[in-house]
């Protein structure tokens, strides 16, 4: 099934990529309406290279994981039952009267803890933080650093997690498994972290966000506004004490942005206004937020919560099911809302919004009629024949297979992973012999670790688009620069030089050194941004993946340096 | 397991002066309290790897 395959593939690329592009029918206009088409292109692609509608169909959706989809409702369960029992109003009061930053330690250690819980799938402590605001409140130019970075550690630790991460999915082909492929991912997501906030702020900094210093409103963070693509106007101080947007009637909606927002800024790959996920209930059944319940019920719920993520982290997994704890959680959570703020269960139920979990099964399920039509057994198969050439060499085939899911990003990196871990594992000495088993490791690394970092940029279900913060206009360029720029060189030194912890945080400041100088560089005033900035640090690090991944030669790290500005150009151009 | 505590201690603390200095932080004291706060939740994320 070439043709075919070649064709999915061809609709897959074309479905995630062509966000920018103006397309003519009304109903192709929303992302939503491009992936049904798309999906329904491959399942009949796959069919008609079959000669059965059946067994692609079956294939498609056995390939739909359960876990991140399960973990997104319960994520979102969790932020409207602690948005109603007031946690967002405990964190304000705690901030200060006037809008106060937080203790630095307390910002750094917000930022850094979805790698202390490592959680199989990011969404149910992303979800609910993102929503219910523990970053929110902060002015602008502090707010986006900040929830970048939280928003790099939580999407990217479902890798390295202890229960269930994706780096799992490389025993088979790691020698001595995935213990240390998974320290490396971790060492890596710890400097991404840090990187992110760097570029989140020079890319604010940098015009690439309308309005950088102006200061978002509170309502326009909480998900019971009306969050539109644009960024809100300018605004005073914090007014506290905060009062909440009400759950019934119409909720303000942030003012237009008079100021345009340049072409290569990703804020303008969606041009229509992003649905609220968290619309405001109708009908008899709607009450209005209990602002006024005891600060003690939306503490207790957190501590809830903060248990229930500890628990489901950390817990045997071979008894009980991280999912399982989560809907425990979610559960206990549910009575300490229904006895503390009177928030009824089924209310609760019914505030959950359907279009985040709408959206990421389309990704699901365009995900899996791709791999269903053999999209992914051509990429992989082609990379792989790649090695063999001169160019790009097994240096270049490396860093496409371990880039490959950042440049097509699906809802999940699984369905990715799970596809292209065989091709990965069959570059080293159990299949082609093309990289040594440090060089299999490394890219093995890699990839997984792209992948668990693509799902939150995706257009299809990532949490960004699920979300529609305004601040994604900086934090979605800062987190595929990040990624782009840490996963391949972190992974593939920490692998190197993991008995020599000198040497590797050696290679580690270098590689910091390297990025400061490229957003230096690539941010100055009157320097071209966005596509230059991709290149530039997809170019060092492509130069230094191939220097540590393989054995260091001028020639390699040229082809490293080559497929990188490759790889970097194809994602500023996917990104526009 | 000392030097893979340390490790990733310097790497979270690394990560968090970097985080902190990008969100406005621009204090000396400042940055040291983040650093040592980053190396804190470095060590601590360190517990849940081996290290190989």
């Amino acid at each position: 099934m070439t043709w075919a395959s070649a064709l999915a593939a061809a609709v897959l690329v074309a479905a995630l990529t062509a966000g920018a592009a103006p397309i003519a029918v009304p109903g192709l206009r929303t992302l939503r309406g491009r992936v049904l088409v798309a999906s329904a292109l491959l399942l009949l692609l796959a069919a008609v290279a079959c000669g059965d509608l059946v067994a692609p169909l079956r294939r498609t959706l056995a390939a739909i994981p359960l876990l991140p989809l399960a973990s997104l409702y319960l994520g979102l369960l969790a932020a409207v039952l602690l948005h109603r029992t007031g946690v967002s109003g405990v964190r304000l009061r705690a901030q200060g009267a006037a809008g106060r930053r937080p203790p630095v330690e307390v910002a750094v250690a917000i930022a850094l803890l979805p790698l202390v819980l490592s959680l199989p799938c990011g969404h149910a402590l992303g979800m609910a933080s993102f929503a219910t605001g523990p970053l929110a409140g902060l002015p602008a130019m502090e707010s986006v650093p900040l929830a970048a970075a939280f928003a790099r550690t939580a999407y990217g630790s479902c890798a390295p997690a202890s229960a269930g991460g994706i780096a799992r999915m490389a025993d088979a082909w790691a020698e001595g498994g995935s213990e240390a492929i998974r320290a490396a991912q971790l060492f890596a997501l710890l400097i991404a972290a840090g990187a992110t906030a760097a570029y989140a702020r020079a890319l604010a900094r940098g015009g690439e966000v309308p309005n950088p210093k102006s200061q978002i409103p509170i309502d326009s963070q909480l998900p019971i506004s009306d969050i539109q693509n644009t960024s809100p106007a300018p605004s005073p101080a914090l007014p506290l004490p905060v009062t909440l947007a009400p759950a019934t009637g119409p909720s303000p909606a942030p003012a237009a942005d008079p100021s345009p927002v340049p072409s290569g800024s990703s804020a303008a790959a969606a041009p229509t206004p992003v649905a609220n996920p968290f619309p405001a209930p109708t009908g008899p059944s709607a009450a209005p937020v209990p602002t006024s319940c005891s600060p003690w019920v939306g503490r207790l719920a957190l501590a809830v919560w903060g248990a229930t993520l500890l628990a489901a982290a950390h817990a045997d997994v071979r008894r009980i099911e991280p999912l399982t704890w989560l809907a425990v959680g979610a559960g206990l959570l549910s009575l300490v809302a229904a006895f503390g703020a009177r928030v009824a269960p089924s209310e609760s139920l019914g505030a959950v919004p359907a279009g985040p979990l709408i959206d990421i099964l389309l990704g699901f399920v365009l995900a899996g009629a791709a791999e269903a039509a053999g999209a992914f057994d051509l990429l992989g198969r082609g990379l792989v024949s790649a090695a063999t050439l001169a160019f790009p060499g097994p240096e270049g085939a490396l860093l496409l297979v371990g880039l490959l899911p950042l440049l097509l990003p699906l809802g999940c990196g699984r369905i990715a992973a799970a596809a292209l871990v065989p091709f990965a594992g069959s570059l080293g000495p159990h299949g082609a012999g093309l990289l040594s088993a440090q060089g299999t490791a490394a890219c093995l690394a890699m990839l997984t670790l792209c992948a668990a970092m693509s799902c939150v940029v995706s257009p299809a279900g990532g949490c960004l688009a699920l979300l529609g913060d305004p601040r994604r206009a900086a934090m979605r360029p800062a987190l595929d620069l990040a990624a782009l720029g840490t996963a391949g060189p972190l992974t593939a030194a920490y692998l190197r030089w993991r008995d020599a912890p000198v040497a590797l945080l050696f290679a580690a400041a270098l590689v910091v050194a390297l990025h400061l100088a490229v957003l230096r560089l690539a941010f100055a005033p009157g320097a071209i941004r966005g596509r230059a900035a991709a290149i530039g640090v997809a170019v060092v690090a492509g130069a230094l993946t191939a220097s540590f991944a393989c054995d260091p030669s001028l020639a390699g790290a040229a082809r490293g340096a080559a497929v990188g500005a490759l790889a970097g150009w194809t994602l500023a151009e996917a990104r526009r | 397991m000392i030097a893979h505590l340390l490790l990733f201690a310097a790497a979270g603390a690394c990560s968090g002066a970097l985080t902190a200095h990008s969100a406005g932080w621009r204090a000396a004291r400042d940055l040291v309290r983040a650093a040592l706060a980053g190396a804190g939740m470095g060590a601590l994320a360190a517990l849940t790897v081996r290290g190989g």
